[in-house]
C-alpha cells in the first residue's frame, strides 16, 4: 500500500520523516531511532545531575548496604510511654552504623548506638533510652516479637529508590552523576583518536613511501594487540584523571582511524576526478582537502559512533581493574570493581544497576553507529 | 606455481617486525612510567643509599640503550629474567609458565562456547531470514557486545553462584590438592586423560561460568558473521542443486551450507584472538582466575618491567601465532593468494 | 591432494611440538629453582626436569627416622596468604616469617603472648662496654635436619650468606652488624657498625636464623628449599600454593609441639576457604577472611572467634616542610577533625581498633596521646590559624589503591567527610599506584600510608617518622631538636624494656600529640578463626603464630 504513494505526498516534517524512514532505510531504521532516543535520555541526565539527583553521590547518607527501596525507620515507643511524636531530643536506641543512626542525628534526636548483637528492645525496657529506632521494613516482624511496644508515627526518613553501597552512598546519585565522568572520557577519547588517526592515515595514504610502510607497521603491531592491555599500560603511566585516562584509551583506536582513512585515500586516490584536479595543477594540500576528506567524512561519523562505544566499554573494564577514575568521582565501573567483594553476600543492588547504565550507554551508541552505517553505506549484497 | 611451503616462511618472517616493534614500544614505556620498581618492592621510608645499591645490582642504572641491548640480548636466549616486585628474584618466566595455562584454559572453552552459540545462532538466522527470530538474534548480537563483559561474569556470578547456587563463582578448583596431574596444565583436559573424575567434574563446574561469560560476550560478532557467509552461500547454486535433488532443507542448510560457511568464520575466530584475550584479563579479574592476564594487571601496578615486558611477549607470540595461522589457511584454500 | 596431506601433517606436528613444550616447560612439584633461570627455564626446555643441586627434593621426608610422634595429632590450618620464598635471606612477609618461627630458631625469640625476648638457640649473650660487640653463648648439643652439628661456624655462614645475598631484608643484617666472628664452637660476636640497644630484637627477625650450610646454597636464593632450620616442626612437605606439611622435629630442644602434625592448605579465595572452614575442613582460618565474613562466624555456634591486638598500623604523614602542613595549628587541627571510629564502622567493618598514638596497643610503653574528635576544637585551632568558612584550608589527600588492599578507596572518602565536616576544609583527594607512591614521598603533603614492625620495638614505629636523619626518607621531614633528643636518650639505654626507657618513651609520645607529625588512625586486630574443639592459640603482635601450642580436644 504505502509503495504507491505519490511523491508530493511525502512528509516534510522532521517527524514525518522519522516515521517513514523505516520504507526507505529497512528495519534497521528502528536500531537507529532507539539509539537515538538513549542517548538524548543520557544526555538530558548528565546535564540535569544537579537537579534530578536526590542526593549527593559522594558523601553518606545512610547506612551501607540499604536495599533498594530502604532509608526509611521508624520509631517504636513502650506502650505506656506517653510518646506520641518525633520529638527532638528524644533518646532512641539504634544499631551502629545504620541509616537509624543518620536519621537520629539529622532529626534532632539523641542516638544510643549499640553493637549489632545488642537487644535494643531490652535497652529501651533497661530504662537506657526511651525508644527504639529502627529500619521500617522491620518493624513489622519486632512488633510482633515485642508486644510491648508501638508504632510511634509514620515511617520517616530517607528513602533510596535503588539502595545504598558499602559506605551509605546514595546508588541512584551515583548513577545519575556517574554519567558525566563516563560520557566525557569516552568522547574526549573518540575525539583525541580521530584527531591523530585520521590526519595521520591521509597522509600516510596519500604520500606512500617508507613513511607510510613504517607506520602501517606499527600501527598494524598495535591494531592486533589486545587493546585493554595497552590501555592499561598507558594509563599505569600516566595516572588517573578524566584526561589521562581519555588519552590512555585513545591510544587504542587510533590505528582504527589510521587504517579506514587511509584504505578510502588509496582508492579515491585513483578515482579519474581526482587525476583531473591534479592534471589542472590543484596543490596535494587543496587535492586532500577538497576531494578526499569529504568522502572521508561519512564512514568517519560511523567508526566515531561505534568508537564511544567501544571507549565506554574499555573506560568501565579500566574502573574495574582499578585503573579508571578516582574517587571522589562517581564512577560506574569503579562501583562495580568495590560491589564485586560484596557479591558473595548476596548484595546484588551495588552492581546490578551500574552494570546497566554502562550496557544503556554503550548499546545508545552502538545501535547509532550501526544505524547510521547501514543507512550512509548499505550493504547491497544482504537483504 | 607457488608454493604453500614459500608463504609459510615468508609469513612467519614477516611476524617477527611486528613483536619486535610491541617489544619495544613496551620497554619504552615502562622505561618513561613514573613510579620506582625498587622503592616500590623494599619497606617505605628505607634510606636512599640502600635503595641505589639494589638498583646498580639489578643493572637499573645504566643507560637506556645499554638496558635495552641486554633486554633484547637476554630474550633471544629465552631469559625472561627475574621479578623486581613485590617480591625480588623470582624467575619471570617460571610466574609466566604456571599462570599460562589457565589462560588457554579459558580461552580454549570461552572458544567453544562462542562457536556452538554464535555459530548455530547465526546458522539459524539466516536459515529463517527476515523472521521475529532473525531480527531478535541479530538484535541479541549487538545487545551482548554492548554488555560488558564482566558485569555479564558478575550477573552469572549472582544468578548461578549465589541465589541458585549451582556453580562456585571464583577460582579453577575448589582446593588445589584435588588437581589432576599435571599434563598440559589444563585441569579439564588433564583430568579426562588421567581418569580423576572428581576432579574433572570440579574444575568443570568452575570452568563453566567464565566460559560462559567470555563466550558468551563474543557470540554476538560470530552471530552476524555466520549469519552474513549463510546467507550468501545459501544463494548459490549448489545449494539450489541439493534442493532440487531432494535433499531436506534442515540437512542442506545445517551441513552442506554450513560446511562452507566454516571456514572464513574459523579464520575469523583467529582474527578476534585479540579480542578474547583482552576479555579474559577482565574475566579473570571477575572470577579470581589465576591466569596470564590477572597477573600481568597485578604486575603492572607494581611496576614488575620484567615480569610485565614477558607476559607481553607472551601475549604478542600468542597474537601473531593465531594470526599466522589463520593466514596460512586462508592461503591453503585461495591458492592465489602467495608471495 | 598432496599439498594439502603436507600442510596436516604440519599442522600436526605443530600442535603437538606446543604441546610438548608445554608439558616439558611445567613442573609438577617445585624443585629447588636457582635465582637466576638458566636456558633451562625457557619456553624451548627440554624435556628432562631440572636435577638441581644437593637440596632435598620437595616431597621427600627427613633423611633420618624421626622417633614416633608424642601424640598423633593433626591440626588443618587455612590461610590465604602465600609464601614467598622458603629463604630467609630474602623472605620479607608475614606468612613466610610466620613458617619460619614454627620451623626455624634464632638465637633469641619472643615469648609468646609477649614483646619480651627469651634466650632460644643461644642461652645467654654478653653486651660490650661500648654497645658494639654482642656475644652470643650457643646452645650445646643440637643439630640441623641434615645432620649438620649447630654450632658458631654455622651461624657465621648464615649471616655472611645474608650479607652476600643482597635479599630484601637484608638491611636488618647489614644496616647494623659490621662483622660476625667465631670465638669458640659455642660462642659467637656480632660486632655492629654502631652501639644500637635493641639489636638483641633484631637478632630474633628471621634474616639472622641459623640454617644449615649443606642444605642451602651459600650465594643464591632458593625459594623452594625445605631445609628449615631447628624449629619445633620441619617441613615434611611443600607444594607452593596448595599445601604444606609440618612434623614434630625430633631434634627440638624444647617441650615437643601439642600437634606432631600440620597441614596449611592455601586458600585462593577467601570465600572458599570460609567455606571449607564452615564445613569443618579445616580447624583454623587464619587471617584474610574478608571483614563481613568476621561478623557473619560469630554467630556460628561451631566456631570461636580470636582477637588479639595486631602490629599493623594505619596513619596520616605529614611532609611538615610544605605548605600549609608547617603549620603545626593545620596539623592539630586534622588530628581533633579525624572520625577514627568511622574508620573503624565503615572501612574496616569492626577489624580495626581506634589507636590514638603510633606505639601499637599491646606494645610495651603504649600510651594514649592524641585526643578524641573534637569538631569545635578542631574549627577553633583552624581560626587561629587563619581559614574560616569562607577562607577554608584547601588540602591534597594522597592515598595509593591497590597496595593497602581495595578497601583503601573507602579510607581516603572516610577521612575526606571527617575533615570536611568541620565546615573549614577542602580536601581534595589525589591517588597513585604504589611504585609511583613511594617515589613521590617527600613531594606530597598528607598521605596515607600503613606499617607493619620490623623489630617489636616502639623504636621502630617512631624513629623513621619524626627522627631527624629518617624523616625525609619517608617523606615526612620533621625535624626537632627536643625529639632526637629523646631518641638518642632511649637508644641509649642499657635495659630495653626498663622503668626509665619506658618514660623516654612517653615523653615522645606526648610530644608527638604536641607537634604532630604524623596522626595515628586505626590499628588492625589479629582474628582467627577457630573450630570450637581448639585451643592454644596464642595472639601477640609478633604476628606470627605459634603452632606448636596449638591443641585440639
Amino acid at each position: 500500500m504505502t509503495k504507491t504513494r505519490k511523491l508530493r505526498e511525502e512528509p516534510t516534517s522532521l517527524m514525518g520523516r522519522l516515521l517513514r524512514g523505516a520504507y526507505w532505510y529497512g528495519a534497521e531504521w528502528y536500531w537507529t531511532v532507539t539509539g537515538g532516543i538513549l542517548l538524548v535520555l543520557i544526555i538530558a541526565i548528565t546535564i540535569f545531575a544537579p537537579v534530578i539527583s536526590p542526593y549527593d553521590p559522594i558523601t553518606t547518607v545512610g547506612g551501607p548496604f540499604e536495599r533498594p527501596g530502604g532509608g526509611q525507620v521508624v520509631l517504636l515507643a513502650p506502650k505506656d510511654s506517653g510518646i506520641t511524636a518525633v520529638q527532638k531530643g528524644l533518646k532512641v536506641a539504634v544499631f551502629y552504623n545504620t541509616t537509624a543512626a543518620i536519621v537520629a542525628e539529622k532529626y534532632g534526636l539523641t542516638p544510643r548506638p549499640y553493637q549489632v548483637d545488642k537487644d535494643l528492645f531490652a535497652k529501651v525496657r533497661a530504662g537506657e533510652a526511651q525508644a527504639v529506632l529502627i529500619a521500617a521494613r522491620d518493624a513489622a516482624q519486632a512488633l510482633a516479637d515485642h508486644q510491648d511496644f508501638v508504632q510511634v508515627g509514620k515511617p520517616f526518613g530517607p528513602h533510596f529508590l535503588l539502595g545504598t553501597d558499602n559506605l551509605g552512598r546514595d546508588i541512584l546519585s551515583r548513577l545519575i552523576w556517574g554519567a558525566r565522568a563516563v560520557l566525557a572520557v569516552a568522547i574526549l577519547s573518540a575525539l583525541f583518536s580521530a584527531a591523530v588517526g585520521v590526519p595521520l592515515g591521509l597522509l600516510s595514504g596519500f604520500f606512500g613511501g617508507w613513511f607510510d610502510r613504517v607506520l602501517s607497521l606499527i600501527m598494524d603491531s598495535v591494531y592486533s594487540f589486545p587493546g585493554l592491555i595497552l590501555a592499561i599500560a598507558v594509563a599505569a603511566v600516566l595516572g588517573t584523571g578524566v584526561v589521562n585516562i581519555a588519552i590512555a584509551i585513545s591510544v587504542v583506536y587510533i590505528p582504527t582511524y589510521f587504517r579506514m582513512t587511509r584504505s578510502q585515500v588509496l582508492s579515491i586516490k585513483e578515482e579519474l576526478y581526482v587525476e583531473a584536479a591534479r592534471a589542472l595543477g590543484a596543490k596535494q594540500r587543496e587535492i586532500l582537502g577538497m576531494y578526499i576528506f569529504p568522502n572521508v567524512i561519512s564512514t568517519l561519523v560511523v567508526v566515531f559512533s561505534l568508537n564511544v562505544a567501544d571507549a565506554i566499554l574499555t573506560e568501565a573494564g579500566l574502573a574495574f581493574l582499578g585503573l579508571g577514575l578516582q574517587p571522589p568521582t562517581p564512577d560506574w565501573g569503579f562501583d562495580l570493581n568495590k560491589g564485586k567483594a560484596y557479591l558473595p553476600r548476596g548484595y546484588w543492588w551495588p552492581i546490578t544497576f551500574p552494570g546497566m547504565m554502562i550496557t544503556l550507554v554503550a548499546l545508545g551508541f552502538s545501535l547509532l553507529g550501526e544505524g547510521l552505517g547501514e543507512i550512509l553505506n548499505p550493504r547491497l549484497t544482504e537483504e | 606455481m607457488r608454493s604453500l611451503g614459500r608463504y609459510l616462511l615468508i609469513r612467519t618472517l614477516l611476524t617477527i617486525p611486528m613483536i619486535f616493534v610491541l617489544v619495544t614500544l613496551v620497554f619504552l614505556i615502562l622505561r618513561v612510567m613514573p613510579g620506582d620498581p625498587v622503592k616500590s618492592s623494599i619497606r617505605p621510608g628505607a634510606p636512599q643509599e640502600y635503595i641505589d645499591e639494589i638498583r646498580h645490582t639489578l643493572g637499573l642504572d645504566k643507560p637506556l640503550y645499554v638496558q635495552y641491548g641486554d633486554y633484547l640480548w637476554d630474550l633471544l636466549h629465552f631469559d625472561l629474567g627475574t621479578t623486581l616486585s613485590p617480591v625480588r628474584g623470582q624467575s619471570v618466566a617460571k610466574q609466566i609458565w604456571e599462570h599460562f595455562p589457565a589462560t588457554l584454559e579459558l580461552a580454549l572453552a570461552g572458544m567453544f562456547v562462542t562457536a556452538v552459540v554464535g555459530v548455530g545462532m547465526g546458522a539459524y538466522a539466516a536459515h529463517h531470514r527476515r523472521s521475529v527470530a532473525d531480527y531478535s538474534l541479530r538484535l541479541y548480537a549487538i545487545i551482548i557486545y554492548a554488555i560488558p563483559v564482566f558485569w555479564l561474569g558478575l550477573m552469572f556470578q549472582l544468578i548461578f553462584g549465589v541465589w541458585l547456587r549451582w556453580f562456585p563463582i571464583a577460582g579453577r578448583i575448589s582446593s588445589l590438592a584435588m588437581a589432576p596431574k599435571h599434563i598440559t596444565g589444563l585441569y579439564t583436559l588433564d583430568s579426562l586423560l588421567t581418569g580423576n573424575w572428581a576432579a574433572f567434574k570440579d574444575s568443570m563446574m568452575h570452568l563453566a561460568l567464565p566460559a560462559l561469560t567470555l563466550g558468551l560476550y563474543l557470540s554476538g560478532v560470530f552471530v552476524r558473521l555466520t549469519r552474513s557467509n549463510m546467507l550468501q552461500i545459501l544463494k548459490m547454486d549448489f545449494v539450489t542443486a541439493a534442493r532440487a535433488r531432494g535433499i531436506p532443507e534442515r540437512t542442506v542448510v545445517y551441513r552442506h551450507a554450513l560446511k562452507n560457511a566454516l571456514i572464513p568464520i574459523i579464520t575469523m575466530m583467529g582474527l578476534q584472538f585479540a579480542l578474547l584475550l583482552a576479555g579474559a584479563v577482565l574475566t579473570e579479574s571477575t572470577f579470581s582466575w589465576p591466569g596470564l592476564g590477572r597477573f600481568l594487571v597485578e604486575r603492572i601496578t607494581y611496576r614488575d618491567f620484567p615480569s610485565i615486558q614477558g607476559a607481553v611477549v607472551v601475549f604478542a607470540l600468542l597474537v601473531a601465532s593465531v594470526s599466522l595461522l589463520v593466514d596460512v589457511l586462508y592461503a591453503w584454500i585461495d591458492p592465489r593468494i602467495r608471495y | 591432494m598432496n599439498k594439502r596431506k603436507t600442510f596436516f601433517i604440519l599442522v600436526a606436528l605443530a600442535l603437538v611440538l606446543a604441546l610438548g613444550l608445554t608439558a616439558c616447560g611445567q613442573k609438577a612439584t617445585p624443585t629447588p629453582a636457582p635465582a637466576k633461570p638458566a636456558a633451562t627455564e625457557a619456553p624451548a626446555a627440554t624435556a628432562a626436569p631440572a636435577a638441581t643441586e644437593a637440596p632435598a627434593a620437595a616431597e621427600t621426608a627427613a633423611p633420618t627416622e624421626a622417633p614416633a610422634p608424642a601424640n598423633n595429632k593433626t591440626i588443618v590450618i587455612g590461610t590465604t596468604d602465600k609464601v614467598t620464598d622458603l629463604d630467609p635471606a630474602n623472605a620479607y612477609d608475614f606468612h613466610t616469617w610466620e613458617i619460619f618461627h614454627n620451623t626455624m630458631d634464632t638465637l633469641l625469640h619472643y615469648k609468646p603472648g609477649t614483646t619480651d625476648l627469651e634466650p632460644a638457640l643461644a642461652t645467654s649473650y654478653d653486651v660490650s662496654k661500648d654497645g658494639k660487640e654482642y656475644t652470643f653463648h650457643l646452645r650445646k648439643g643440637l643439630k640441623f635436619d641434615d645432620g649438620t652439628p649447630f654450632n658458631a661456624e654455622a651461624v657465621k655462614w648464615s649471616i655472611d650468606r645474608v650479607v652476600k645475598i643482597q635479599g630484601d631484608p637484608n638491611w636488618l643484617v647489614t644496616s647494623f652488624v659490621d662483622h660476625v666472628e667465631v670465638v669458640d664452637d659455642y660462642t659467637v660476636k656480632f660486632v655492629l657498625k654502631k652501639a644500637v640497644n635493641y639489636f638483641p630484637l633484631l637478632v630474633a627477625t628471621y634474616p639472622y636464623a641459623p640454617i644449615s650450610p649443606k642444605c642451602y646454597p651459600a650465594d643464591k636464593i632458593a625459594s623452594d628449599s625445605t631445609c628449615g632450620g631447628i624449629g619445633p616442626y620441619k617441613i615434611a612437605k611443600w607444594a607452593r600454593d596448595q599445601e604444606m606439611d609440618l612434623v614434630a622435629n625430633p631434634n627440638w630442644y624444647g617441650a615437643p609441639p601439642k600437634a606432631s602434625n600440620i597441614i596449611i592448605k592455601y586458600f585462593a579465595d577467601a570465600t572458599t576457604m570460609r567455606l571449607a572452614l564452615e564445613n569443618g575442613e579445616i580447624d583454623i582460618a587464619l587471617k584474610s577472611l574478608n571483614p563481613t565474613d568476621y561478623a557473619d562466624l560469630k554467630q556460628n555456634p561451631n566456631l570461636q572467634v580470636i582477637e588479639g591486638p595486631g602490629a599493623y598500623i594505619r596513619y596520616i604523614v605529614f611532609n611538615v616542610k610544605m605548605k600549609p602542613f608547617d603549620d603545626p595549628k593545620v596539623r592539630q587541627a586534622i588530628a581533633y577533625a579525624v572520625d577514627r571510629q568511622a574508620i573503624v564502622d565503615k572501612v574496616y567493618q569492626g577489624t580495626h581498633e581506634p589507636l590514638y598514638t603510633m606505639v601499637p596497643i599491646g606494645m610495651w610503653s603504649h600510651k594514649d596521646t592524641f585526643p578524641k574528635r573534637d569538631l569545635a576544637k578542631a574549627k577553633q585551632l583552624l581560626q587561629e590559624a587563619g581559614y574560616s568558612a569562607d577562607n577554608p584550608l584547601k588540602i591534597d589527600l594522597w592515598w595509593t589503591p591497590t597496595h593497602y588492599g581495595d578497601t583503601e578507596s573507602d579510607m581516603a572518602s572516610v577521612v575526606k567527610e571527617a575533615l570536611e565536616e568541620t565546615g573549614m576544609i577542602k580536601v581534595n583527594l589525589q591517588s597513585a599506584e604504589w611504585a609511583t607512591y613511594t617515589d613521590q614521598f617527600g613531594s606530597m603533603g598528607m598521605f596515607l600510608l600503613g606499617w607493619y614492625p620490623d623489630y617489636m620495638d616502639p623504636d621502630d614505629y617512631t624513629y623513621p617518622f619524626a627522627a631527624s636523619d629518617a624523616s625525609d626518607d619517608i617523606g615526612s621531614n620533621y625535624s626537632s631538636p627536643e625529639m632526637d633528643a629523646l631518641f638518642a636518650k632511649e637508644q641509649a639505654a642499657t635495659d630495653l624494656r626498663g622503668a626509665d626507657r619506658e618514660k623516654v618513651f612517653y615523653e615522645i609520645q606526648q610530644l608527638w600529640a604536641q607537634d604532630v607529625p604524623t596522626i595515628p588512625l586505626s590499628q588492625g586486630k589479629l582474628l582467627v578463626v577457630a573450630q570450637k574443639n581448639i585451643t592454644g592459640i596464642v595472639l601477640d603482635p609478633v604476628m606470627a603464630n605459634h603452632y606448636f601450642l596449638f591443641d585440639k580436644k
